[in-house]
């Protein structure tokens, strides 16, 4: 069965397929690729329909543990 | 020794702990993505990628020419192709390479907001296909967050701890090396690990 993907198109006019999601301090975040050029990639904070892309390294830094993490978890319970 | 620690200059290093205050808060943020596209550039080769030949030559890298880019703040100030045509002379990476490194250097540093159009739901393959690869190299950013360590092991310790360099440099590395990494699995076409579908 084919997997099924959410993608989000922009105000950039650009879609991009959500990767990851992660709640941290009570604040969501995606982790983005755009699909034409998945070189580009973004972490965005998540309010409504707006999206804040995260700039800050040590935030950065923290999402990206938290989705390494998660996604190590989703390994081991899918072997 | 790990080719990840031959790649950035002690002189750079040198230079961002003795003359730095001399410098500039542009030069010092110049100084710090020169560091994190070295790094970047080590991992890379040592993860046998495809611009591995083109990044081995970075190792040599042409220190006046990097301290003129320094010293103009081209990255900084965002002029794309200038600080495309100094590091080109610098770090000897083939130019597909190069622009990204610049790119996500750059885009790492604009805040930008967007607004959501809509949300649909695919089975889409190429959609699929950039979603795994993506995942998987988030992996390896995460692991590539260990960068902080290979500072500590250059002897660098003080350096880690006093200028809090690790959290500037290995947070957008991280995500930059992902973006790099991912164009040469893009490029090569899946040459690196594929997980087989059951």
């Amino acid at each position: 069965m084919n997997e099924e993907n959410i993608v989000l198109t922009l105000n950039d006019n650009k879609k991009y397929v959500l990767v990851h999601q992660v709640w941290i301090d009570n604040i969501e975040y995606y982790y983005l690729a755009e699909i034409e050029n998945p070189t580009n990639l973004m972490f965005c904070e998540v309010n409504g329909s707006k999206l804040k892309r995260v700039t800050n390294p040590e935030m950065i830094q923290k999402i990206v543990i938290q989705i390494g993490t998660e996604q190590k978890n989703n390994s081991l319970k899918e072997e | 020794m790990d080719k990840s620690l031959a790649t950035v200059p002690d002189w750079i290093l040198d230079y961002y702990m003795n003359e730095r205050s001399e410098l500039s808060a542009e030069q010092i943020k110049t100084i710090e993505k020169i560091l994190m596209i070295q790094n970047m550039a080590s991992i890379i080769y040592n993860s046998n990628y495809t611009t591995m030949k083109q990044i081995e030559q970075s190792v040599g890298c042409n220190e006046q020419v990097l301290l003129n880019a320094i010293a103009d703040s081209s990255i900084c100030n965002q002029k794309y192709e200038e600080a495309k045509e100094k590091l080109s002379e610098s770090v000897h990476l083939d130019e597909a390479s190069l622009n990204e490194i610049i790119k996500i250097a750059i885009d790492m540093n604009q805040e930008q907001e967007f607004t959501v159009q809509s949300i649909e739901k695919t089975s889409d393959q190429k959609v699929t296909k950039a979603k795994r690869i993506t995942k998987r190299l988030l992996l390896l950013s995460a692991s590539f967050m260990c960068i902080g360590l290979s500072m500590m092991m250059l002897g660098e310790t003080d350096l880690v701890k006093n200028i809090g360099f690790f959290s500037e440099i290995s947070g957008l590395a991280g995500v930059a090396l992902s973006g790099v990494v991912l164009s040469s699995a893009v490029n090569s076409d899946e040459k690196s690990p594929t997980k087989v579908n059951k």
